[in-house]
């Protein structure tokens, strides 16, 4: 055994392409001591291994699949994995975190993760069933829809096993290209097309071992709880499962966070019409979720006939909102189509806003109008297989507005296309979007848009001096929680049930937003905190008790958020050593000048204040470099500082 | 009587076509890389057959039959076999398509190619218009 802990298998499978070989990669326990498992410890590997400067779409770049020490523990919520690998949009570290049963069955099959170099000279696709490891022609994949390669895989004795596939517009090398697994998605960072650039359609996976924990009787016993809290918490245990992530359309368009019209406002007339209410009305058929899962947040909808997989909330935002859009049945009909084609519909919803804008303007003629929805399935269908048109827009909103203009106006950080919050409307998630390692990204960003807008007690949406602590806390717990595998929905109950009621008398709110926005000195003080003052679990957060019962690891809600510190910060380093700069944490004009809500000074997200506060709370120096002490403090010291400045 | 494909004859014609195309030259003003073209062993093609071509910013500077793989060290390696060629250049198979397809197999930085779609479909069309005897 090649661990001490359980919850991990110990072995990560390491697949040449180049050469068609297999053999083992070894990951040492300091190593999951320090990073768990999921993005960062795949971001340590590609530390250690990638080359800065290399070409993400080159055989030098690094494709991983990596499982996390409560995948597959039968712990609620815990199907998660990640990929991750130097993406192509951003050029700097890129990952996807998804759902599904691939990583359930990796594990099962006795592998924590897949590291994959190397490319194949012609299209391949991996077959692992338990120890036994193949590499195998996909010519008669290639091309195919991720639906039906996904059948076409699962022939023989893998009726029953797990697939991972790009569609053709990972073939195509699309920027924005994701990764499908099931229904379920790997969307961020052109994953599909790092697959892509190594020939390698997918990977199909068979597993038939019995995944160990340390304490299995008190492990069973605190699930038990985990999945009681989830299932009696308002949000977890009610409005997720009736409406799924597109109840954020009614909640963000009366925050006045709802991205309409390419991100110039906050507010959609027709709004509506792509609720998720409406939604449930008129074409709900049922919920559905992952393995383990009590939440159940996915959604089966009926449409010409066929019951087939719901827009998520940035779906019914981005072509929807953002676009002038509000046909439903065309939005489910979109939804269907990025799947089937493996594009990411964040990126592309974003993209297909900022170019409608750009002819609207007529800084470049493309037939793209806002509200025009005629066009729009053949738009994605070019942009799959990169003609006309879509050779352009497959590159992304930078690309775009370097090549035609309106940078002032394009909605990307680093490269990576802006999800569905706007940022003036909630300045601290706006935050998270410029200083996100991957990109615009919310969910890394630090998801502040529940404690700014959709949660039931929020905080100031236009107070800037007490974002950044917020922000730094809840980077790293959503870190820490992903690193241990668990589906980030499982951190809402950090929010008590008491809140939600507490949220219907307008005093009580009013007190708590102001406790709430006020004492943000108190949370940098936490985050200063000696770990010995928080060696401790708390039911609010049971994820750091169900990872010291399931592996045995010395383990408490304060190591858990140093994991989720030492990881975010791994990250940086792997960018800063890119040459991804302070430069980078940037937003576009519109949302640092223009004001959202006339006549409120407050309403454009004021970076350069909070900028500096934020880099002072996570020890970094003015340039948004990790200083010494810091490194020191997080255990990165193997790391010289020095090279990178 | 047409010129035998991959001759050293044969890539002189296709230096000239391409030096006498001004689609090609508009198509390709910022084009800096050089290639292999190789039709691959299979059928009557008893040994890889390679042609080294030199592009630079919309003219060719050089074009000949290669026997020794080392000689030059080009930016792109495409190739495909005998059959799959004749379809590009009976324009049943667009280059582009060919190449997203894995049926032109392409050592090199393949996304600079698919982003070039116009530079490469002039060059095809320089071939096209050799008289070409085929193997």
């Amino acid at each position: 055994m090649k661990t001490r802990y359980k919850g991990y298998t110990g072995k990560l499978l390491d697949v040449n392409l180049t050469s068609q070989t297999t053999g083992e990669y070894i990951v040492s326990d300091m190593d999951r001591e320090r990073f768990l498992g999921g993005r960062y410890l795949s971001t340590k590997i590609l530390w250690d291994e990638l080359k800065p400067g290399i070409d993400p779409l080159s055989p030098e770049n690094i494709f991983i699949v990596m499982t996390a020490p409560l995948t597959g523990t039968r712990a609620p919520s815990t199907s998660r994995y990640d990929i991750s690998a130097k993406s192509p949009i951003t050029g700097g570290i890129g990952h996807s975190n998804s759902g599904g049963n691939f990583g359930i069955h990796l594990k099962k099959a006795g592998w924590d993760g897949i590291v994959i170099r190397g490319s194949a000279d012609t299209p391949v696709y991996i077959e692992i069933n338990d120890d036994v490891v193949q590499i195998k022609n996909a010519d008669h994949l290639w091309g195919k829809d991720t639906h039906t390669s996904q059948e076409l895989m699962k022939t023989n004795d893998f009726k029953k096993a797990a697939t991972m596939v790009i569609g053709p517009a990972g073939e195509n090398l699309v920027k924005f290209a994701c990764v499908v697994c099931q229904e379920r998605v790997h969307g961020r960072t052109g994953m599909g097309s790092v697959m892509g650039s190594k020939n390698l359609k997918g990977l199909v996976v068979k597993g038939s071992k019995k995944i160990d924990v340390f304490q299995p009787e008190k492990f069973k016993e605190h699930t038990k709880k985990w999945i009681k809290s989830l299932q009696g918490h308002p949000a977890t245990g009610e409005t997720v499962p009736k409406l799924g992530t597109s109840m954020f359309v009614a909640l963000l368009q009366r925050a006045n966070a709802l991205p309409t019209k390419n991100f110039s406002r906050g507010t959609f007339e027709n709004y509506n019409q792509i609720t998720g209410e409406t939604l449930a009305k008129d074409h709900l058929i049922r919920n559905y979720g992952c393995q383990s899962c009590p939440i159940q947040c996915g959604r089966v909808v009926k449409l010409d006939g066929q019951e087939i997989k719901g827009p998520e909330y940035e779906i019914m935002c981005l072509f929807g909102a953002n676009l002038l859009i509000n046909d439903l049945d065309a939005i489910i009909r979109w939804n269907r189509e990025l799947d089937l084609l493996g594009l990411d519909g964040v990126s592309c919803g974003t993209v297909l806003g900022f170019a409608m804008e750009l002819n609207e303007k007529g800084i470049w003629k493309n037939n793209l109008e806002f509200g025009k929805k005629e066009n729009i399935l053949d738009i994605l269908k070019l942009i799959a297989h990169r003609e006309g048109i879509g050779n352009d827009l497959a590159e992304g909103v930078k690309y775009l507005s370097e090549k035609y203009g309106g940078t002032d106006f394009a909605p990307h950080v680093k490269g990576l296309e802006l999800p569905a919050y706007q940022p003036q409307a909630a300045v601290g998630h706006a935050l998270g979007y410029a200083t996100a390692n991957r990109g615009a990204c919310h969910l890394d960003g630090g998801y502040m848009i529940y404690f700014e807008a959709t949660g039931p007690v929020t905080l100031e949406q236009f107070h800037h001096r007490s974002k950044p602590a917020w922000v730094v806390l809840d980077q790293n717990l959503l870190a820490a929680i992903s690193s241990g595998g668990s589906c980030l929905f499982t951190s809402w109950t950090f929010v008590p049930a008491i809140a939600f009621k507490a949220q219907k008398s307008k005093i009580i709110s009013f007190i708590i937003r102001k406790i709430l926005t006020y004492t943000w000195p108190s949370i940098t003080g936490l985050l200063k905190l000696p770990l010995v003052f928080l060696k401790f679990h708390i039911p609010l957060l049971p994820h750091s008790k169900a990872i010291a019962l399931a592996t045995g690891m010395d383990m408490s809600f304060g190591k858990l958020i140093r994991i989720g510190d030492r990881g975010y910060t791994m990250e940086k380093l792997f960018n800063l050593r890119e040459g991804i700069r302070k430069k980078d944490d940037k937003l576009a004009k519109r949302f640092t000048d223009d004001l959202l809500v006339k006549g409120n000074k407050n309403s454009r997200v004021q970076l350069d204040k909070m900028l500096p506060q934020y880099y002072k709370i996570r020890g970094w120096d003015e340039n948004g470099v990790p200083k010494e002490k810091t490194l020191k403090k997080l255990d990165l010291n193997f790391v010289d500082i020095s090279q990178l400045n | 009587m047409g010129i035998p494909m991959g001759s050293d004859e044969w890539a002189l014609a296709l230096k000239d076509e391409v030096n006498k195309s001004e689609g090609y030259r508009m198509a390709s003003l910022t084009w800096e890389d050089d290639f292999y073209f190789i039709v691959t062993k299979g059928g009557p093609i008893t040994e890889d057959l390679l042609v080294y071509v030199d592009l630079w910013h919309g003219e060719c500077r050089d074009a000949f039959r290669v026997s020794d793989p080392g000689v030059k060290s080009p930016t792109f390696e495409i190739s495909a076999p005998l059959d799959i060629w004749k379809k590009v250049s009976n324009r049943e198979l667009n280059p582009i398509r060919g190449i997203m397809t894995r049926k032109l197999k392409v050592k090199g930085n393949i996304l600079k190619l698919i982003k070039a779609p116009k530079s490469a479909i002039e060059l095809v069309e320089c071939a096209i218009r050799l008289d070409t005897e085929w193997p």
